[in-house]
């Protein structure tokens, strides 16, 4: 269903005007973002094909924000356009195809709290049971659709519930609605010798609820006792979430566990075990010096607005696992990205950096950092089983892991050489398993270098160069890459890169060396930013905080237009 | 009792009702359905449709093993011979990791592929009498409704086998209830074909699986012929099978489709040897 701008806008702005009569004061800031492809080409050598666009020789993904702010009152809405969707965003339903508002909201607010009807972006604790967002690149928008109440006014204590119905694409679902509640408490804030120490400390708990309609006919699949029987859903799940976080001078600490009740669904095998999820969070800051250690294990915490959503399907989730893996920016470490797997995982991450102040030893004239990370996903007991259509599924010992999913050791050197130059070193080694992380293939064993050096010549020209190679027996084989970026102040950048890599014709076979090289020019003029680019993108995974959307291989010439105000 | 204390109980008892609003025993998961009765006519103006399930499978796919196993369910519920299913090796998953392997896809598959899906659609993907599109997990229920409809149409085919030319006959009699113009398909495929098949939770093929429903070729062109008729068609079409298909195993699988019914009636028929 998609709304009529106009059964919300004039009551909205009906509302809005009355109020505004009274106050004056109203600071409105938007953009708007447009991404463009022009004539897709055909380029049979990177399996880039211009009829996968219904022969389209204009595809665009454009996002119109608007909202304002005044003492008492707040409103957004946000025009999309996806109806010829950009490479990636084609899936054979055509989901993404579209255009409309699919976002408007309006806030009245108070001392008391604070009262928001239409399009909700929340997240609760770390996000276990409940994170509804917005990521563009990945094409999730999961917000709801209906109305929070936030309270503020007794100090240290934060209250919000909410109610609705979870964005799809362009539709909300009205048989599924999702209601929840979230608080949290500063005890600090009442007890004076606490906070005159440093010490601060939060507790929050939250709830979520998934009312479902239990009309699917799910038929009993693989489970012998049961070959003509549907299955008999629960049309309830219920989630809810307690954290602690302390702080004390450099030091702190966040430890939070989640739960769900039976949820089966199209992830866990309809399998009506409870799902979990607990977390531990240790970080140290002082004196130019950093550290964090985290672990994760999480077991059928897939949590998803329709039961019956394809297990591959990134849309529908209404909460979110983080991935405990960093989104590398260099393109090859990303060549091989890790992606939350929902079914469980034991995630771990450790990471120290150091500043060395200038004029020292190590730190040289003008200072040096070093950072080291460290990432380990494994699975659980009996990795992705999940038992049989209707029953408790496979229990998992708690501690038990079983096989490795993802790892990456990663060293970074930043130093400033001289006035002008700044060199960026990286040497990374990943093991990732592409049976389960892609359904196929094995285990890639990469080792990974990048240098990457920055030159100022004067105020109005810099340049920056990149290098990188990735060495590896598995898959297409190794990779180089190497990229030159041209800055002139203030206002222009010209950028060329080139991926150089096998192609793969047939899995485990090598192709011929391919060239993926881009030419960019990039203008920027007060709120404005134009980047016209032509060149061969890669068919790969786009991912952004353990989720990731895949998107085909192209060639073409694309705009992007970003403006903010 | 403190205040505290109150609050203590009260939260304890209201959280096991929450829980309890969305928990379901065991003994109560399960749901027993009426199968569709086989060999029922509806009156004497239709007959039972028969339905084809479209598996684009492939051998370095995890999940499609799975697939696989639903299909044998199917037939073992259903009847093979009201469920007939055709496995597609095409996609991205379609050829097995290692080139040295067996390669069970074919260009008829990958055309198949290219017409329906793209690169990014997840295997397994199945088509229902080509009036449904489905992961493995929705093909039980597409099936089972897809069953309840009838079909004006019945199709009866016989087969003639030469050992030493390999050159097979297929004779067709189509009876209609009423006029009917369509395309009629006629494909080869064959079982209990050993190949390698990525299995979940293993890095290594395993060598030693068994592929059934492997479609093979056309007999009749890529998407078939078209034909129009009143009551009853009669017509023959040939085939050389190729020298590593085992004819013992090979099955011939015969389908009409029309323009708003999708797949009007299909059937299975194994190959009569001549000797």
């Amino acid at each position: 269903m998609r709304i009529s701008p106009l059964l919300i806008t004039i009551p909205l702005l009906a509302t809005t005007s009355s109020v505004l009569a009274q106050e004056h004061r109203v600071q409105l800031t938007g953009s708007i973002q447009s991404d463009m492809m022009i004539a897709p080409m055909t380029d049979n050598a990177i399996g880039a094909y211009a009829d996968s666009y219904d022969n389209n020789a204009f595809l665009n993904n454009t996002y119109a924000d608007i909202s304002g702010q005044s003492k008492y009152i707040d409103f957004g809405a946000r025009f999309e356009l996806t109806q010829w969707p950009m490479p990636g965003f084609n899936d054979v339903n055509n989901h993404f195809k579209g255009w409309g508002l699919p976002n408007i909201w309006v806030k009245g607010k108070n001392k008391v709290g604070e009262l928001t009807l239409g399009s909700l972006y929340e997240q609760f604790g770390s996000g276990f049971i409940l994170r509804s967002y917005e990521q563009r690149s990945l094409g999730v928008d999961n917000s709801l659709m209906g109305a929070r109440i936030a309270v503020n006014s007794i100090k240290g204590i934060q209250l919000k519930v909410l109610s609705g119905l979870q964005r799809r694409y362009w539709s909300w679902n009205p048989k599924s609605i999702i209601s929840g509640a979230d608080f949290n408490l500063s005890i600090d804030e009442w007890a004076k010798g606490m906070n005159e120490n440093d010490h601060h400390i939060t507790i929050g708990a939250s709830w979520v609820n998934k009312y479902e309609e239990a009309d699917d006919d799910i038929l009993v699949s693989g489970n012998p006792n049961y070959t003509h029987h549907r299955l008999n859903v629960p049309e309830f799940v219920n989630a809810w979430d307690a954290r602690l976080q302390y702080q004390h001078s450099s030091f702190s600490l966040l430890a939070e566990y989640a739960a769900k009740s039976g949820d089966p669904n199209s992830l866990n095998n309809y399998t009506y075990g409870k799902g979990s999820a607990a977390m531990i969070s240790l970080t140290y800051a002082q004196s130019g010096l950093s550290l964090l250690a985290q672990a994760k294990r999480s077991e059928n915490m897939a949590f998803r607005s329709i039961r019956t959503s394809s297990a591959l399907c990134t849309a529908g989730y209404i909460n979110h696992l983080p991935a405990f893996t960093l989104d590398h920016t260099y393109s090859l470490a990303a060549l091989y990205p890790y992606a939350t797997q929902m079914e469980g995982e034991w995630a771990f991450q450790g990471s120290a950096a150091y500043n060395f102040k200038r004029k020292t030893t190590l730190g040289g004239k003008y200072g040096a950092k070093i950072k080291v990370n460290y990432s380990l996903v494994k699975g659980l007991e009996h990795n992705k089983d999940k038992g049989l259509q209707g029953t408790d599924g496979i229990s998992n010992s708690f501690f038990a892991l079983g096989d490795t999913y993802y790892q990456d050791l990663n060293l970074q050197v930043d130093k400033k050489l001289t006035k002008s130059l700044e060199l960026h070193l990286m040497y990374m080694y990943q093991q990732y398993n592409k049976g389960v992380i892609q359904s196929e293939g094995g285990n890639i064993y990469s080792n990974i270098f990048v240098a990457e050096g920055k030159y100022k010549f004067n105020k109005q020209y810099t340049l920056r160069a990149e290098a990188q190679y990735l060495g590896t027996e598995h898959e297409s084989g190794d990779w180089y890459f190497g990229l030159l970026e041209l800055s002139i102040a203030p206002h222009f950048m010209i950028t060329a890169s080139d991926q150089i890599g096998h192609t793969e014709p047939a899995p485990g076979q090598y192709g011929d060396h391919t060239h993926y090289y881009n030419v960019a020019f990039t203008c920027n003029y007060e709120a404005h930013r134009l980047m016209l680019s032509f060149g061969r993108t890669r068919a790969g995974y786009n991912c952004t905080g353990g989720v990731c959307r895949y998107v085909p291989a192209s060639k073409g010439l694309t705009i992007n237009y970003n403006y903010n105000f | 009792m403190k205040k505290a204390s109150y609050t203590h109980v009260w939260t304890s008892l209201l959280l096991p009702v929450l829980f309890a609003c969305s928990n379901i025993d065991e003994a109560d998961r399960f749901v027993e359905i009426e199968i569709p009765n086989i060999n029922e006519t509806v009156d004497t103006t239709y007959y039972k449709k028969n339905v084809l399930i479209e598996d684009f499978t492939g051998q370095s796919c995890i999940n499609c093993p799975e697939a696989a196993t639903i299909i044998h369910e199917m037939l073992e519920l259903y009847g093979e011979d009201r469920v007939i299913a055709i496995g597609i090796y095409s996609g991205p998953f379609g050829s097995p990791s290692n080139a040295r392997d067996l390669d069970l896809v074919t260009e008829l598959g990958t055309t198949y592929w290219d017409h329906w899906f793209n690169e990014s659609t997840p295997q397994p993907i199945g088509i229902i009498n080509r009036t449904a599109t489905g992961s493995k997990d929705n093909w039980k229920k597409q099936v089972n409704a897809a069953l309840q409809d009838s079909t004006q149409l019945a199709i009866q085919a016989d087969t003639r086998y030469d050992d030493v030319t390999r050159n097979l006959d297929i004779q067709l009699t189509l009876g209609s209830r009423s006029p009917l113009s369509g395309s009629l398909q006629i494909l080869v495929a064959e079982d209990s074909i050993q190949a390698a098949q990525l299995l979940p939770n293993s890095q290594k093929p395993d060598r030693t699986y068994w592929h059934n429903h492997v479609l093979r070729a056309s007999v009749n062109g890529d998407w078939g012929e078209a034909i129009t008729m009143t009551d009853s068609l009669k017509l023959t079409r040939s085939i050389t099978l190729q020298s590593d298909w085992r004819v013992e195993q090979i099955h011939i699988i015969t389908f009409v489709t029309t323009e708003d019914q999708g797949v009007e009636q299909v059937i299975t028929t194994p190959v009569a040897t001549n000797h």
